[in-house]
C-alpha cells in the first residue's frame, strides 16, 4: 500500500469517528430535548385544567355564599311576608334554632369536666342561660357524692366530654312550653384508662325569657 | 478499503437506531401527552358545564326565591306540626289512659286510626292488649299516661319527611301487693314503663309513613 492510500485511510477512519460521535451526541441531545418540550407541554395542559378548576371552585364558593346571604335575609324579613305559611315556617325555623343554640351550649359545657371542682363550677358556668331554679335543681346539679358522701368524681379520677348530640325541638307547644328532646352521646374514663360511651335522653324546656328552665333525663 | 466500508455500513445502522429511539420516543410521549389532553378538555369541558350551571343558579337567588318555595307547599308547617301534636296527645291519652277494659281495647282502633292512621293506630292498640292479671282480673297492663313529650327534627328536603321523636311514659293500674301471699291494701305496687318512637312524618299527606320503637327500662315503685 502506498503512503498516500495510508494517509487517505487514516482520514475515513478518523471521519467515521467524528461520525460516530456526532450522531451519539446530536441523538443524545434531541432526546433531551424533546423529552423537556413534552413535559413542558403536558405542565402547560395540567396548569389549564388546575386554572378551570380553581374557576369552577370560585363560582361554587360565589354561589353558596350568596346562598346563605339570602337565605339569612329572607329569615330575618319574612316577617314582612304576606303569606301565612313563609311567616309561620321562618317563625317556626327561629324558634327552633334558639332551642338548638340552648341545647347545645348547655349540654356542651353540662357533659364536660375534669375534676370534681369543674364538675360543681357547671351550674355557675351555666348561669347566662338557665334559671335560678334550675341551677339549684339537685336531680341536675348534683354534687359528685354518693349517699355516704364519698366523692365519686374525686376518688376515681372520671372525666367526661360530650361527643355527639342530635336535637329534636318542638315550638308548637302552649308559650313558655317550647321544648327539646336532646339524643346524648357521652364519653367518659377514669384517669388512664380507656373512654367509654353512653347514650342518654334528655328533655329541654325554655321559658319565655329564652332561659333554660327544666331538664329532665328521661333515658 | 474494506474495512472502511463495514466502518460505514456500521455508521449507517448507528445512525438509524438512533433516529428510530428518538422516533419511538417521541412516539411515546405524543401518546401521553393527547392522552393528557383528552382528559383535561373533557376537564374542562365538565367543568365549564357546570360552571355555567351555578352563575344560573346564583342569578336566581334571591329572598323571593326562598319564599318560593315555602309557598309552592301545599302545607303550612306550624299547622301541621299543631294539629299532629294534638293527635298523637289525643292517641297517646286514648290508648294509655283511657283503655281500662276489653270494651276500650276493642274499640281503641276505630279511635285512633283517624288521628294517626291504621298502622301507628295498630302499633299503639298492641302495647295495651288486655291480660289476665296476678289477681285473677283481666285488665290492660297500663291505665295512665304519665308523660308524653313530641319533638321534631329537621326536614330533609329531598324525601320531603320529618322526623319526630316521641318519648312516653306511662303506669300500670295499682296492683294490690300480693308478694308474700297475703294480699295488702295500701302497699299498692305500680309497674311503670316508657318507650321512644321514632316517627318519619310526610307533612305533604300529613301521614305517618315509617315508626320505629324502643322500650326504655321498666321500673317498679
Amino acid at each position: 500500500m502506498s503512503n498516500e492510500a495510508k494517509i487517505w485511510e487514516m482520514i475515513c477512519r478518523d471521519l467515521v469517528i467524528i461520525g460516530y460521535v456526532t450522531v451519539i451526541l446530536l441523538g443524545f441531545f434531541t432526546i433531551k430535548h424533546n423529552i423537556q418540550q413534552g413535559a413542558q407541554d403536558v405542565s402547560h395542559v395540567q396548569y389549564l385544567e388546575k386554572e378551570s378548576d380553581s374557576k369552577l371552585q370560585q363560582e361554587k364558593n360565589k354561589y353558596h355564599q350568596n346562598y346563605q346571604k339570602y337565605k339569612n335575609l329572607a329569615a330575618q324579613k319574612a316577617y314582612l311576608n304576606k303569606d301565612q305559611k313563609v311567616k309561620d315556617y321562618y317563625g317556626d325555623l327561629n324558634e327552633d334554632k334558639l332551642l338548638k343554640q340552648r341545647s347545645q351550649k348547655f349540654f356542651t359545657i353540662y357533659l364536660s369536666w375534669s375534676n370534681s371542682h369543674d364538675y360543681q363550677q357547671r351550674s355557675h358556668k351555666l348561669n347566662k342561660i338557665i334559671t335560678p331554679q334550675l341551677a339549684q335543681d339537685k336531680n341536675i346539679f348534683d354534687d359528685g357524692k354518693d349517699v355516704t358522701g364519698n366523692n365519686i368524681i374525686k376518688n376515681l379520677g372520671l372525666h367526661s366530654r360530650l361527643n355527639d348530640l342530635t336535637i329534636y325541638s318542638n315550638s308548637q307547644m302552649p308559650p313558655g312550653k317550647e321544648i327539646a328532646l336532646v339524643k346524648v352521646v357521652q364519653e367518659s374514663w377514669r384517669k388512664g384508662a380507656n373512654p367509654g360511651l353512653s347514650n342518654s335522653l334528655y328533655l329541654l324546656r325554655i321559658n319565655s325569657d329564652q332561659l333554660i328552665d327544666q331538664v329532665v333525663k328521661l333515658q | 478499503m474494506k474495512t472502511i466500508i463495514k466502518d460505514v455500513v456500521f455508521l449507517t445502522l448507528t445512525t438509524v437506531i438512533v433516529m428510530s429511539l428518538i422516533e419511538g420516543i417521541n412516539a411515546a410521549q405524543n401518546n401521553n401527552f393527547k392522552k393528557v389532553q383528552a382528559r383535561t378538555a373533557q376537564t374542562i369541558k365538565l367543568n365549564k358545564k357546570q360552571i355555567r350551571y351555578y352563575r344560573q343558579k346564583d342569578q336566581q337567588l334571591s329572598k323571593q326565591y326562598f319564599y318560593e318555595q315555602i309557598s309552592k307547599r301545599n302545607y303550612d308547617i306550624v299547622e301541621r306540626k299543631k294539629s299532629l301534636n294534638d293527635r298523637l296527645n289525643k292517641a297517646f291519652t286514648l290508648t294509655f289512659s283511657q283503655t281500662k277494659n276489653k270494651k276500650d281495647y276493642d274499640q281503641l282502633a276505630a279511635k285512633l286510626s283517624p288521628l294517626v292512621g291504621t298502622k301507628f293506630a295498630a302499633e299503639l292498640k298492641s302495647k295495651v292488649k288486655p291480660a289476665v292479671q296476678p289477681d285473677g282480673t283481666e285488665r290492660t297492663s297500663f291505665d295512665h299516661l304519665d308523660r308524653l313529650e313530641i319533638a321534631y327534627g329537621h326536614l330533609n328536603e329531598s324525601t320531603q319527611r320529618v322526623p319526630v321523636l316521641i318519648f312516653a311514659a306511662y303506669s300500670s293500674p295499682t296492683i294490690n301487693g300480693t308478694s308474700t301471699g297475703v294480699v295488702t291494701k295500701g302497699t299498692d305496687q305500680v309497674k311503670k314503663s316508657s318507650g321512644i318512637y321514632k316517627i318519619s312524618y310526610d307533612p305533604t299527606t300529613d301521614k305517618i309513613v315509617t315508626f320505629d320503637f324502643r322500650e326504655g327500662a321498666i321500673s317498679h315503685e
